[in-house]
């Protein structure tokens, strides 16, 4: 494989907390929660009706819409919204010519949900819709984004439930190291859906109280939506453009447990082998990471494993790593959660902060790595992780670092 | 680029288990298609559906086991056990860090709807949390790592009917950047009461079409097909290793998407850079694979002008082969099948035809579609889909 370099160069973002990325920094460094009683649906009618939307002026702002070419779909209102943005700081332009081989890798797991509702009605009754059939696929934001900038490389989609957007980072990282594109953008786009909502609910994943991941008294999350893309492109790419060097991913892994449709592991070790792929495939050791973006749902059994996956992975040197969920702020995005939460870690980076996990007293006691809680902390980050993992079993995890002019070879040295 | 290999294939479609089936269909000039049901609302009284033929359910599931499972997973999980033993791999013996990889476009609407069965009437409250994971599009991924014990990478790419062809792009990157060694991978769709009303409406200006139409300028119908097409792969060596017999090599991939250009530019020349990745050259392709669906959609038409454009300009001796012609249009299992059509037919010798060509078909198309003898040793599979995306892979001879 080759030893391309592969950065970032624009990230965007559409959160419970509003649009753009500088927002939601702002709201996770500050401790700010976007848990509300959802609007968009009638929620009184299941256990708990805690959820984070999108705020109502993003879905009222037609000018916006407009301006997006008006996506007949939320999750890809989010996305274009998010890739403009990324697009704009990455100083690329809103078009591109066909030479340029752009590529793109979406994620998601509940785009579409809000068409095939009534479409499943209308399939049902006989009667009429006039909704645009196309946007009940979850490649309707896929092929959107790419008439709208014209792009011309490889795409695709990945559906693997909450793991999706964290798997499609990696994809882009692989479509660029092999040499089938020089620029990708990676993301996708997510909404709350009500049939989600009820199911979850019904699953009594879905907080009464607020997400307290890694407490001993966590009684679930809530659900949020939005959409984060990225820019990724190869290093040399980025310098001839002169443009900004956000982070660099240095590799990714994936796993399935191969144990239960919907429950992660009891012991954390398949979890854990993403992680230590993702470790080898960046070429450090476990030591090197200062920071875990957690997966971090806050329900028992998902915190349960994941600590004892990175307890696996990291041992003896887990208690020198800083964690956090960003889940407990802004909800679980489902398919987009691993794509905001990439953010989120690249953030991190460049402010060398850690946000805090908000409501928890972190005293589950396998965790041995350091929770920050309350307040953001100011913590040196050269490199680190954002892992998530899915129904299906499926587990991704994604190694970001600190931009240095040496290789990652010479941060291996200087480690 | 490393070669990666095909060890195993396993296929359960229209024609029922396996590819030696289909063969038998089509020497025998048996069409697997049957009338649209009358409850799912047919287009018109001719329209026909291909759905999975008979294979034995119990194989490798118990029917208590098979009760919680829907469709899609019950089809993806038969052809991924079928793919594993073609590759000479026991029950259970598959490595650890066998990859599993799938691709499909829609295949989770069958669960969808009926899980949304509850809101739609009204009833909330009789919303079953036990049939949620199923509108999870990798659950028949999970479901295939959980039985045959497979922890190695995992994905599905749900992007459209090309999707399966990504997945195994995919794949084979996986194993040659390193990631594993064997990876299981596929596609596939399948049918419905609401996956037949979401077809009429996706595709309503072919459903008018009572017939479907290969090469042609009129829209022709598209037969909604179902079914699952998996492989094994793993890295030339890795096979030798262990013995294992070798369907195909696949030596090199290539995709995009049409832009604001001409399509036929875009496809020639990804249909060169695939084979020049490989080391071919256009006089090394014996046939052309092609994802034609006898719509005669705009980009079915690019498609076919592309391929007799190509022919013609690179003077190539390849034989033409739609398989959408034999068992409908199955999204992104058809895709998959593409492949399976083109190790099956690299390891035979013979090319099968295509059929309902249109009479409007350009004469080098329908002379070169008429199947017969393999003239060389590799095989180009080339699909184009909605929105210009297309994808092309290469494979070569054993």
């Amino acid at each position: 494989m080759s030893q391309t370099r592969v950065v970032i160069t624009g990230m965007g973002v559409v959160s419970p907390f509003g649009i753009g990325s500088e927002r939601f920094w702002s709201a996770l460094s500050t401790a700010e929660s976007a848990q509300r009683s959802i609007q968009g649906f009638d929620a009184t009618r299941y256990r708990s009706a805690a959820g984070g939307e999108v705020p109502i002026e993003v879905y009222q702002d037609s000018a916006r819409r407009e301006h997006c070419d008006n996506p007949a779909e939320d999750a890809t209102y989010f996305a274009t919204v998010a890739a403009d943005e990324a697009l704009t700081q990455a100083g690329l332009a809103a078009s591109f010519e066909d030479e340029r081989r752009v590529g793109a890798v979406l994620g998601t797991l509940c785009a579409g949900m809000r068409t095939l509702q009534p479409l499943c009605a209308a399939c049902e009754t006989g009667s009429e819709t006039d909704l645009q059939t196309e946007s009940g696929l979850a490649s309707y934001q896929l092929h959107f984004l790419a008439e709208r900038y014209n792009l011309t490389g490889p795409l695709s989609l990945v559906s693997t439930a909450c793991s999706s957007t964290t798997d499609a980072i990696g994809y882009a990282f692989d479509l660029i190291r092999s040499g089938q594109c020089d620029i990708c953008l990676a993301g996708g786009g997510d909404v709350l859906a009500e049939p989600v909502h009820a199911a979850f609910n019904g699953l009594q994943s879905i907080t009464t109280t607020e997400p307290k991941p890694f407490d001993q008294s966590r009684d679930g999350f809530f659900i949020g939506e939005g959409a984060a893309i990225l820019v990724l492109e190869t290093l040399e790419s980025a310098q001839q453009r002169q443009a900004p060097i956000l982070a660099e991913v240095l590799g990714y892994g994936l796993s399935n447990t191969a144990f239960h449709l919907t429950a992660t592991s009891q012991d954390g070790s398949a979890e854990g082998m993403a992680v230590q792929r993702a470790l080898e495939c960046a070429g450090i050791s476990a030591d090197q990471v200062d920071f875990v973006n957690c997966h971090g749902t806050g329900t028992r059994h998902n915190d349960a494993s994941e600590i004892r996956a990175m307890n696996l992975v990291f041992g003896a040197t887990a208690e020198r790593v800083y964690v956090t969920s960003n889940k407990a702020a802004f909800g679980h995005c489902m398919g987009a959660a691993g794509a905001l939460e990439a953010v989120s870690t690249v953030l991190s980076i460049q402010h060398q902060t850690v946000p805090p996990t908000i409501n928890t007293g972190g005293d589950e006691t396998e965790l041995r790595s350091r929770l920050v809680m309350g307040a953001a902390q100011q913590v040196p980050i050269r490199i680190a992780l954002s892992q998530s993992f899915g129904f299906g079993g499926a587990c991704s995890c994604v190694v970001l670092a600190r931009y240095e002019a040496a290789s990652k070879q010479g941060v291996q040295q200087n480690a | 680029m490393l070669d990666v290999v095909i060890t195993g294939m396993g296929v359960i479609g229209p024609n029922g288990v396996g590819l030696d089936s289909m063969d038998g269909a089509v020497r025998a000039h048996q069409l697997p298609f049957s009338p649209w049901p009358a409850s799912a609302a047919p287009p018109h009284p001719e329209a026909l559906i291909a759905t999975a033929g008979e294979y034995p359910r119990t194989r490798y599931f118990n029917e208590r086991q098979l009760r919680l499972m829907d469709k899609a997973m019950c089809l993806s999980a038969f052809a991924a056990g079928q793919a594993l033993e073609d590759a000479g791999f026991a029950d259970g013996q598959a490595p650890d860090d066998t990859a599993t990889l799938l691709g499909t476009m829609r295949a989770e609407q069958p669960s969808v709807f009926k899980f949304l069965q509850p809101l739609v009437q009204g009833r909330p409250d009789r919303i079953n949390p036990a049939e949620f994971p199923q509108i999870a599009r990798n659950i028949s991924c999970g479901q295939i790592a959980i039985r045959f014990g497979l922890r190695g990478p995992s994905s599905v790419l749900a992007s459209g009917s090309l999707a399966s062809l990504e997945a195994l792009s995919r794949a084979a990157d996986f194993i040659r950047m390193g990631r594993s060694k064997v990876a299981l991978v596929g596609g596939l769709d399948v049918l419905s009461k609401f996956s037949l009303y979401f077809s009429r409406r996706l595709y309503a200006d072919s459903m008018a079409a009572t017939r479907p139409s290969f090469f042609g300028t009129e829209p022709g119908y598209l037969i909604p097909s179902e079914g699952a097409c998996l492989f094994v792969l793993e890295s030339a060596q890795h096979a030798e290793a262990r013995g294992a017999r070798v369907h195909a090599r696949l030596a090199g991939h290539w995709s995009g998407r049409v832009g604001k250009g001409s399509a036929i530019s875009a496809l020639t020349a990804a249909w060169d850079r695939a084979l020049a990745q490989s080391g071919l050259q256009a006089s090394d392709v014996g046939m052309l694979v092609i994802s034609a669906a006898g719509g005669n959609r705009p980009f079915e038409q690019d498609e076919a002008a592309a391929v007799a454009a190509w022919l013609q300009e690179r003077n190539c001796p390849a034989q033409v082969h739609a398989p959408r012609s034999l068992v409908g249009e199955g999204e992104a299992w058809t895709a998959a099948l593409q492949v399976a059509t083109a190790a099956y037919a690299l390891k035979q010798q013979t090319v099968w035809p295509t059929w309902s060509v249109a009479n409007d078909a350009p004469p080098l198309l329908a002379a070169r579609s008429s199947g017969g003898p393999l003239q060389a040793p590799a095989a180009l599979v080339t699909a184009i889909g909605s929105h210009g995306v297309y994808h092309t892979t290469v494979l070569k001879q054993a």
